[in-house]
């Protein structure tokens, strides 16, 4: 035998033993064999068999299932790019972002006069979710790989949303001077219902870019007017202080869409259809967690809930943060559980007892968030208004109910979950329906929302029980 | 005469081969009316060739997009697809020798349910069966079941109206061609460009799947390809190496005809000049199934006998080639072979290509009918190819063959060629009477009408083969003993 063809014969039957040891079956063999070259001449000529496949049945039936197993190298798809949102350090800091905001809100801008907070409150709840529906959309784009296209309909959402919020302030502004009696808005309205829903579209840009710690830079501004308002000396421009954070967010937003182009491939109805239904949901969550400012304006004899009150909702705030972090760990252990399990009952319990694990793991903190809170603003005060209990008591089993509600989407309910936020924003309606003829106080107001909030809770828990065990993809 | 041309990834959405190819054929007969069925990821891509106007529609179907929308399955409904896709799933792992037959009582099931509703149960549905599967957890089979549902999505299109269907590939592009069949009678032909059975399993294996979930893929895969080769009318592979793949997957060694590629002999004139320096050009992607390593190899083995040889590489680098790409240059370096080794990109007209070469050569691992080399052998170049796939058949008399990954053999038939001016020129004449002998254009388009009219089934005589079909005495076995129709389940169990 020469050299050259000791050397061809090495060659293949080590190719043979690859394509054996690598395969399930010999027709995958035979394929693997015919795309490392050989062909039936060779099978013929140094293996004796009849073609390639005859080979690879020869092989793999004559050596059985003990056979040497190499699986095959996976040829991984190139990165899709940098823009698609990464889970970072700053990922877990989303609850104080999400916080900074609201308290920032609730401490330098006071509204005073029904229609601007009217005002003011409309537009928080629209433009969340319209953020809702962008981020939908712009999570279809990165569902088809396409980083790019996202950036691309993230910068416009964000400039043509700025746009139209600035339109329609001012329309409604213009509304508001003519309908009602009202001389407390002015330009100034205008710039904070616009500067509101920038920010949120700001944000909401930063978030799904995975650009956390610049929103973080952003709101420095705002959180150095809240400190120096919290020790007593507070700046007298504290809202260019506000501005000017919302400048920042926008130049970050900006920036971090830059590397932006055509999507690769237009969206479905579907997508749509899905983001109009996130929107939907951003709505009516809005609607539900602002019902005690909204019952205070919507009520006779406007008056504010007291800052010392209102403060109940920040941990709630703070803990959409903590519900972000348990989904993504739920979404994993989920997929661990998938892919360590072949018995579709094992699954269901393992599955029930993981969801009571993160069930609890959101509530406990949020309902211990709440009460130390509660315990501080008694310090501080002197005195706990009896409010704040129930206040804070209604947004635990509320901020749980949400938490569930997003459990329910990532296991691709969102439509049960947008019927059962309906109810909930029916009852809550009627409440207020109801109020106007019979003035209701506002101990009674939280009371409703604290029964509603319950009942919402518990139709969420018996869905995502049944649900959770059904074995289903985690994407 | 209508026929419904059926793509999957081809015509008229993407370029290349079979996009070519496609064209040549709805353009080449004019009197043939067509309609496209082009099976695409997501169906919204945009289109890369104008059809002409004998194409009377285009109907694109987005196997990758989200399943269509109908109102859901009822109770009884779910149930009996349920056991159908346990049925399809049983016969996949079980084997045997009725397991083809299941495979397609199951499929004939599925199709008479999405009439009913919407399949997009199948995402809700992970089969009993296959959790039961030794090692195939339940993410496995959440993961077959997604993919099975994109390969049989066409199950839940309407059946094409035509006088015969033309698949260009075996897999969901025959399951449009036999939903016709089994509820109008239609006939239905398979032209197979590469091997579809091939092509899956190969992308199987670099997704990274698990084994045992690559166990249920590979299985898949063959019993979809087979009903394909059992029951199409007729199976025309452009290669005899095709044909050889075909017949091993199922199809009556009878009902196989192999119809090779035609190229425009006017557009490929003989090239009677040469270049100034030997050279070697090649033509096509740089790929690793193209082999360029053994390519660069053997042209170093080359350039020690004929010192001012060249090669000239022709065609862009694939997304995703990149580093392949690289590694070839870092060899061209390694060797010592600098400016003799080009990379020129893409090129058009081909024939360009040829010409700036004395011999045309191709170092593949894997062809199915390589065009280029039926190009270079109408063009009057001779070739040096592989021992793989259609290769040898389409280079003929025309050129030398060597095995594959065998850069010295490869390296001999190219110094034997560039130093015996004679034998060269007179391999490239034997290969232009080669070429012109069976890969004209007007030689395949007659025989794609030959193929059209012998299985053109007069209208009266479709609607006996449609009585016979088996969708209308479709059994859901096992679960179902009492051997009614889905209908009639379906209506009992409401």
């Amino acid at each position: 035998m020469t050299r050259h063809r000791a050397e061809h014969v090495l060659r293949e039957e080590s190719a043979l033993a690859d394509a054996t040891a690598s395969s399930v079956d010999p027709i995958e063999a035979a394929v693997v064999l015919e795309s490392a070259g050989m062909n039936d001449r060779v099978a013929r000529d140094l293996f004796g068999a009849h073609d390639v496949l005859m080979l690879a049945e020869r092989v793999m039936t004559h050596e059985g299932p003990d056979r040497p197993v190499a699986d095959p190298v996976p040829v991984r798809p190139e990165n899709a790019g940098g823009a698609a949102r990464r889970t970072t350090f700053w990922f877990h800091l989303r609850g104080v972002l999400y916080a900074v905001p609201a308290l920032v809100t609730l401490t330098l801008l006071p509204a005073v006069d029904p229609v601007e907070s009217a005002l003011v409150l409309g537009g928080l709840v629209l433009s969340w979710a319209w953020s809702y529906g962008v981020a939908g959309i712009a999570w279809a784009h990165l569902g088809n790989q396409d980083p790019a296209g996202a950036r691309r309909f993230l910068r416009r959402a964000l400039i043509g949303g700025v746009l139209l919020a600035a339109v329609v302030a001012t329309a409604v502004v213009y509304a508001a001077l003519i309908v009602t009696s009202t001389l407390q808005v002015d330009l100034l309205t205008v710039l904070l219902l616009t500067g509101q829903s920038t920010y949120l579209l700001a944000a909401a840009t930063l978030l799904m870019t995975g650009h956390e710690l610049l929103l973080l830079v952003a709101v420095c501004p705002a959180v150095a007017a809240l400190g120096l308002g919290l020790t007593g000396r507070m700046p007298a421009d504290a809202l260019r202080w506000v501005g000017a954070g919302v400048l920042l967010a926008v130049l970050f937003a900006l920036a971090a869409t830059r590397r932006a182009a055509r999507p690769r491939q237009r969206l479905g109805a579907a997508a749509w259809a899905t983001a109009l239904q996130q929107s939907c949901y951003g709505l009516l969550v809005a609607v539900a967690v602002l019902f005690p400012a909204i019952n205070e304006l919507v009520n006779d004899n406007y008056d504010a809930l007291p800052l010392s009150v209102t403060l109940a909702a920040l941990p709630l705030v703070v803990s959409m943060g903590i519900a972000e972090i348990l989904l993504t760990r739920f979404r994993s252990r989920m997929s661990a559980l998938l892919a360590t399990t072949s018995s579709s009952a094992a699954f269901a319990r393992s599955a029930r007892r993981t969801l009571l694990r993160y069930e609890v793991a959101f509530a406990v903190p949020l309902a211990a968030t709440s009460a130390a809170l509660g315990v501080v603003v008694e310090g501080v005060t002197g005195t706990l208004d009896a409010r704040y209990g129930l206040l804070a008591g209604g947004y635990v089993v509320l901020g749980t109910a949400i938490f569930t509600a997003m459990l329910l989407n990532l296991l691709g309910r969102g439509r049960r979950v947008l019927a059962t936020l309906a109810a909930t924003v029916a009852a809550l309606v009627a409440f207020e329906v109801h109020a106007v003829s019979v003035t209701a106080t506002d101990t009674e107001a939280l009371a409703w929302l604290a029964i509603v909030a319950t009942v919402t809770l518990v139709v969420h828990l018996v869905l995502v029980r049944r649900y959770v065990a059904v074995p289903v993809s985690h994407r | 005469m209508k026929v419904a041309l059926v793509t999957e990834g081809t015509y008229p959405v993407h370029p290349g081969g079979v996009s070519t190819w496609c064209d040549q054929l709805v353009r080449g007969l004019p009197e043939v009316t067509f309609e496209v069925v082009a099976l695409t990821g997501s169906g919204r891509e945009p289109a890369d060739h104008v059809p002409p106007s004998n194409v009377a529609a285009v109907r694109r179907i987005g196997l990758w997009a989200p399943p269509p929308r109908s109102h859901p399955f009822t109770r009884s409904a779910t149930e009996i697809f349920a056991g159908a896709y346990t049925q399809l799933f049983e016969s996949v792992l079980c084997g045997g020798p009725q397991a083809a037959d299941w495979f397609e009582s199951a499929l004939q099931t599925m199709r008479l349910l999405a009439g009913y509703g919407s399949l997009d149960v199948w995402s809700r549905t992970p089969v009993p069966g296959m959790a039961t599967t030794p090692a195939l957890t339940l993410a496995d089979a959440l993961a077959v079941t997604d993919l099975v549902e994109h390969f049989l999505r066409p199950l839940q299109l309407p059946a094409p109206a035509a006088d015969l269907v033309h698949a260009t590939a075996n897999g969901p592009s025959v399951l449009v061609g036999l939903m016709a069949k089994w509820e109008a009678g239609t006939p239905v032909v398979l032209s197979e460009h590469g091997v579809y059975l091939r092509e899956r399993l190969l992308a199987t294996r670099r997704e990274g799947y698990s084994r045992a979930m690559r166990t249920v893929l590979v299985r898949f895969f063959h019993r979809l390809t087979e009903l394909g080769y059992r029951h199409v009318d007729a199976v025309l592979p452009v290669s005899d190496f095709n044909a050889r793949w075909a017949v091993r997957g199922g199809a009556p060694a009878g009902r196989v005809r192999t119809l090779h590629n035609g190229v425009d002999p006017g557009d490929l004139p003989l090239l009677t000049n040469e270049p100034v320096e030997p050279t070697l050009a090649f033509v096509g992607r740089i790929d690793p199934l193209k082999d360029i390593d053994t390519l660069v190899r053997a042209f170093a083995l080359v350039r020690g006998q004929v010192p001012a040889a060249r090669l000239r590489l022709f065609g862009g680098v694939p997304t995703g080639n990149e580093a392949y790409a690289a590694e070839i240059h870092r060899l061209v370096d390694d060797l010592g072979l600098g400016a003799a080794v080009t990379f020129e990109g893409p090129v058009s007209p081909v024939t360009q290509a040829f010409a700036a070469g004395h011999v045309v050569v191709l170092s593949s691992l894997s062809e199915g009918l390589p065009l280029t080399v039926i190009e270079a052998g109408m063009s009057g170049r001779p070739t040096v190819v592989t021992d793989v796939g259609g290769a040898p058949e389409a280079a003929g008399r025309g050129g030398l063959v060597v095995p594959p990954r065998d850069p010295a053999a490869f390296a001999a038939a190219c110094i034997h060629l560039l130093t015996h001016d004679g034998r060269r020129r007179g391999l490239g004449l034997a290969g232009r009477a080669h070429a012109l002998a069976h890969f004209t254009l007007d030689r395949f388009l007659g025989d794609i009408r030959q193929v059209y009219a012998a299985h053109t089934v007069a209208p009266d005589d479709r609607r006996g083969r449609a009585g016979e079909r088996p969708l209308q005495r479709a059994e859901v076995r096992r679960s179902d003993a009492e051997h009614a129709d889905v209908p009639s389940l379906i209506a009992a169990r409401a």
